[in-house]
């Protein structure tokens, strides 16, 4: 049986599962570069840490998983629902 | 300088700053969140909100002018305010120390090192004997890491380690060019130049895996002097080698001091970062980060600042900002880490960071794994190394 993927309008496949972003303020060393690599997501606050808008857009995931990858101080927590 | 600011007037390269700097550190936090000394001619930041700005306002607070240029040379990264230039040229090795292409690629070869080194300690222990475990274990391990990673072959491991060694001693010359320590640390950093030149020539006809190709065979490294590479090799070469050693000194240190952590830590070994972490928060390892004012005066903590003033940022006091930790002076496992500066903060954060963190987690574990009850078997020593601080004679025996 083959299975069936509708393309939701935002463009998702609704059988992927939705992720959240966060920023650990615990960990986060104000490299920059997850806002550097992904502005669209990631924003610097005035501390200097970075935060996330905590749910992408699915057509970023890929990226949000490249910047949690080169995050100097594994400070993105990626969660899946 | 502002009239009202507080002076104490602290040397950092006396002996009792480096056994125990906390003392010193609280009664200059007591005086103000920036401090002068008029002793060092710079001004003492200890509050972990200035500290994080300064570090932010990276082209205003530079390495240039500091004894990071002297020893690195101003064309290397760590003295860049360019972002651009700097976002660059780090973005070269970036990949390469990624946490979990780290995990991947080095796990097997630092357990390897560990375990070589680890032998024969245990052998003396068992027999009776004690044994200082700075020189026998740790100090050897990061070097023998990151000179794998830049393709150096196993003969030249002993050169950079007593290279290294030289140039952390030439911060205590304060400057004076006919000190001993001055000059070898000259003499070192004029050895390692011939060696790391002579390594780029080779990467640029025959390119390899390593970290030295990676920056030669780079875009922004063709664009890019011998000299301007080489002191970006040299400059990695340095830093993740004092610095690393003295966490793994320090590691065996506190927990030898608190034997029912080390028990917590051998019950479930996956404890052990979360302990290796607080012990980087409790008593970090790089304690005075050099910066100087650039351009225009800016205020800081009350107090302004022209340009060309030098300021040391006081890790240790800021890692036990009461303003950002609860019960900092309290070595505490179970705390919820807020975030320490033991690996710095902002642009030139530390580089090395999830390499020094994998190093530490596997070398510690081991240890604790082959050698559970140990105590110590005589004076412990810092030296007199205070900016890059931590025990440099670790004696210890089987309890």
């Amino acid at each position: 049986m083959t299975s069936q993927k509708r393309a939701s309008s935002d463009g998702s496949s609704t059988s992927s599962p939705r992720i959240s972003v966060r920023v650990d303020h615990g960990r986060c060393i104000a490299s920059g570069r997850c806002v550097r690599v992904l502005p669209e997501v990631f924003f610097q606050t005035e501390e200097g840490f970075a935060s996330a808008k905590e749910r992408p857009a699915p057509q970023c995931y890929e990226r949000v998983r490249s910047a949690a990858d080169e995050c100097p101080a594994s400070a993105i927590i990626i969660g899946e629902e | 300088m502002s009239r009202e600011s507080a002076t104490m007037n602290v040397d950092f390269f006396s002996r009792e700053i480096a056994q125990d700097p906390y003392p010193t550190l609280e009664r200059i936090r007591a005086q103000g969140p920036i401090v002068w000394n008029d002793l060092m001619k710079s001004w003492m930041v200890t509050s972990d909100a200035l500290c994080r700005k300064t570090m932010l306002a990276f082209s205003k607070f530079t390495h240039e002018g500091t004894i990071g240029e002297q020893l690195f040379g101003m064309d290397a990264i760590i003295c860049l305010t360019d972002k651009e230039r700097h976002d660059r040229l780090r973005a070269v090795w970036s990949v390469a120390f990624q946490p979990a292409t780290l995990q991947r690629k080095l796990s097997g070869t630092i357990r390897e090192c560990v375990l070589r080194l680890l032998a024969p300690v245990e052998e003396r222990l068992r027999a009776g004997e004690s044994v200082e475990v700075f020189r026998k274990f740790c100090r050897d391990i990061p070097a023998y890491i990151i000179a794998e990673m830049l393709g150096m072959p196993n003969h030249m491991r002993q050169s950079l380690v007593e290279w290294s060694d030289a140039m952390a001693e030439e911060a205590s010359a304060e400057g004076n060019p006919v000190a001993p320590q001055f000059i070898a640390s000259q003499n070192a950093k004029a050895a390692f130049a011939k060696y790391l030149e002579e390594q780029i020539d080779e990467r640029r006809r025959k390119p390899g895996e390593d970290l030295i190709s990676q920056i030669v065979q780079s875009d922004i490294g063709k664009s890019m002097s011998t000299v301007e590479l080489m002191q970006n090799c040299r400059q990695l070469l340095f830093a993740g080698n004092e610095t690393t050693a003295r966490w793994l000194s320090n590691s065996i240190v506190v927990l030898g001091k608190f034997p029912d952590v080390r028990r917590h830590v051998l019950e479930a070994p996956s404890r052990l970062p979360a302990v290796l972490e607080e012990i980087m928060r409790w008593d970090p390892t790089v304690q005075a980060d050099p910066r100087m004012t650039k351009g225009e005066p800016v205020e800081m903590g009350g107090v302004e600042l022209r340009d060309g003033q030098h300021i040391y940022l006081l890790f240790g006091a800021a890692n036990r900002d009461p303003a950002r930790h609860e019960n900092p002076d309290r070595f505490d496992i179970h705390r919820q880490q807020k975030g320490h500066l033991g690996f710095g903060f902002g642009m030139h954060n530390c580089l090395g960071q999830s390499l020094a963190r994998l190093e530490a987690a596997i070398a510690i574990g081991l240890f604790l794994e082959c050698i559970p009850n140990y105590e110590f078997a005589g004076e412990i020593d810092y030296g007199t190394s205070f900016l890059v601080r931590g025990p440099q004679t670790v004696p210890i025996a089987l309890a």
